[in-house]
């Protein structure tokens, strides 16, 4: 479902964080949502989600936020409870759970984690997995409701390159199998050229631009975001690589 | 869906079978806590035979004074006993949960401190009040434990009522009615002042059915809330951020908790007084053996907090014969061993 925000700002403790931001992400389009620390980034996420003030307006398809089933994943918060990896995917439909679960809720979950190919570890704690283990089953716990729309606060901080890999592949193959508008924080540029069909950058609570990453990625365009000097490349399928030099002042 | 094609491990068959060996857990617990409260009931200055309890209990039975015994003196005793280790376990499991905290405890945290000094307060002022102590003791017990528990809410909301800005203020609770509390010991006459340690340390022995019906009341009325807000509770487990992004509102959630915590500590507490250690150690005990799914979780904790009490209550009746030892002491006598051990052969991390 198409997701759009329209003259979006988010503001908190009498500090303006995100202004006039205008963008769109359409169905079964991956949009990465790059920029410097501090930029913005999950405050214009978490407004998304639902879970930050802001002013503007944050559509879903035609209707209003309240309308649309969001599925968030925040950033890693290092929590570790005694869940099964299950148990914690489950908790995605919860808005439905009785205090006996039904078939079809689990029958839901099992479906997800076998999407992911995470279902070998349903059983095991969820602090006993690896980090790209874990952040799988926050993805299935994040898809199993049916979802309009994704929004992922760094999905892959703290993974390997493998588990990087893993988790931006399986995301945007569930975002063009099921038509969602997915929006993506990432901080490696470089994978957020490789999976993202548009990238957003976030300059100061403003939106630099919106484009394709051959466009967004510029040397010029890094060196006035970023504040850092790097070269630009060309990966085999086309898409541009992005290896930092040396800070600028 | 199809169930075969989409996951050949059988996930689903793998999650009602722990659903099974979870209740299976539960019900083995509730035949320990029912051998236990057997036991607590044959102990006593009079030694009973179990099996004479046991038909006094059911009624199967006619003998005088054994029901005299039983109905009017020991299940009273083993009735609170069993009631309160389940509240204690109950509210412990519900701070550890809300306060992501595994050193919460209403007793921990002041809760229980505020209800002590409420009834140390009554004792102190004795014929002043318009009331009988035998009242005046559990009410002012447990409006101490509300006003203790709305400390912890009110500073800790100061700055977002966030866990560790609760546990902060658990902790200035705790300090704060401890400090009050020695004031009132430092005022006191030598008899008041007896009297305030004899309720700190902890007894079963002012038990009536009156008590015990009150405290079942108590839980009656706090289940069906538990039960509505069990899945919250489970998924306030993974942190405020993710339990908002499933529709939890963790504010509310912490204060309708509280509230609840209040009440049912008051109670307890207001009974036998102040019992640490059951409400901190039943949750971790249950937590090991039950995970975390607050359904089976909190359930547990009443359990395993009931089964410590009533164990406590044998012991408390069988260290020196004739001689009553207080129960505070003895729960965290034996419990505090046997906790350090379970941690130890415990593999798996637990929190």
């Amino acid at each position: 479902m198409r997701l759009a925000f329209e003259k979006v700002g988010v503001g908190y403790d009498g500090r303006r964080v995100v202004a006039g931001v205008d963008l769109t992400i359409d169905d079964g389009e991956v949009v990465a949502l790059i920029g410097p620390n501090g930029s913005g980034k999950s405050s214009l996420v978490r407004a998304a989600a639902g879970l930050l003030a802001h002013d503007g307006a944050i559509r879903f398809g035609a209707g209003p936020r309240a309308a649309a089933r969001i599925g968030y994943m925040p950033q890693d918060e290092g929590r570790r409870p005694a869940l099964t990896a299950l148990e914690v995917v489950l908790l995605g439909r919860m808005r439905g759970l009785g205090f006996r679960v039904a078939d079809a809720d689990l029958d839901a979950a099992e479906a997800m984690m076998a999407e992911l190919a995470i279902a070998g570890f349903a059983e095991r704690l969820v602090g006993e997995l690896s980090g790209g283990q874990r952040q799988l089953v926050y993805l299935a716990q994040a898809l199993v409701a049916e979802p309009d729309a994704l929004l992922l606060d760094e999905p892959t901080s703290a993974l390997d390159m493998r588990h990087q890999l893993d988790v931006l592949a399986s995301v945007r193959r569930l975002t063009r199998s099921r038509g969602l508008a997915c929006l993506l924080v990432l901080h490696d540029l470089n994978a957020a050229a490789r999976f993202s069909d548009r990238i957003a950058v976030l300059h100061e609570g403003r939106l630099a631009c919106c484009a394709p990453p051959e466009e967004a990625l510029t040397a010029a365009r890094i060196a006035e975001v970023f504040g850092v000097e790097a070269a630009i490349g060309r990966a085999p399928d086309g898409r541009p690589t992005v290896t930092p030099l040396a800070a600028i002042g | 869906m199809n169930r075969s094609a989409a996951a050949p491990s059988g996930v689903a068959a793998a999650y009602r079978a722990r659903a099974a060996r979870r209740l299976a857990g539960l019900g083995f617990a509730a035949l320990g806590l029912a051998v236990a409260a057997l036991l607590d009931m044959a102990t006593g200055p009079a030694f009973l035979s179990p099996s004479a309890v046991a038909r006094s209990v059911l009624r199967l039975a006619e003998d005088r004074t054994i029901d005299a015994i039983v109905w009017s003196i020991r299940l009273p005793i083993a009735a609170i006993a069993i009631l309160v280790g389940a509240t204690l376990g109950l509210t412990g499991a519900i701070m550890q949960t809300i306060l992501a905290n595994p050193l919460a405890s209403s007793y921990t945290l002041g809760v229980s401190a505020g209800a002590g000094f409420g009834a140390a307060l009554v004792i102190v002022m004795g014929a002043a009040l318009p009331l009988p102590e035998l009242y005046a003791v559990p009410i002012a017990a447990f409006v101490f434990a509300g006003l203790a528990c709305a400390g912890v809410y009110g500073v800790g909301a100061l700055r977002g009522a966030t866990p560790e800005m609760l546990a902060l203020a658990g902790i200035a609770m705790l300090f704060l009615f401890q400090a009050l509390l020695s004031l009132l010991q430092f005022m006191a006459s030598p008899e008041a002042l007896q009297q305030i340690v004899f309720w700190l340390f902890g007894s079963l022995q002012r038990a009536t059915w009156t008590k015990a019906g009150l405290i079942l009341a108590t839980l009656a009325v706090a289940a069906p809330f538990l039960a509505r807000d069990c899945w919250r509770l489970t998924a306030l487990k993974l942190g405020d951020e993710r339990a908002a992004s499933l529709g939890v509102d963790p504010r509310r959630l912490r204060l309708r908790a509280l509230a609840l915590v209040a009440l049912l500590t008051g109670v307890a507490v207001a009974f036998v007084g102040a019992i640490g250690f059951v409400g901190l150690v039943a949750p971790h005990v249950a937590r090991m053996f039950l995970g975390e799914d607050q359904r089976y979780l909190l359930v547990g904790s009443a359990l395993v907090g009931a089964l410590t009490l009533s164990l406590a209550s044998v012991a408390s009746k069988s260290i020196s014969p004739g001689a009553l030892f207080p129960i505070g002491i003895v729960t965290a006598m034996i419990g505090v061993p046997f906790f350090i051990w379970l941690i130890l052969r415990s593999r798996r991390s637990f929190w």
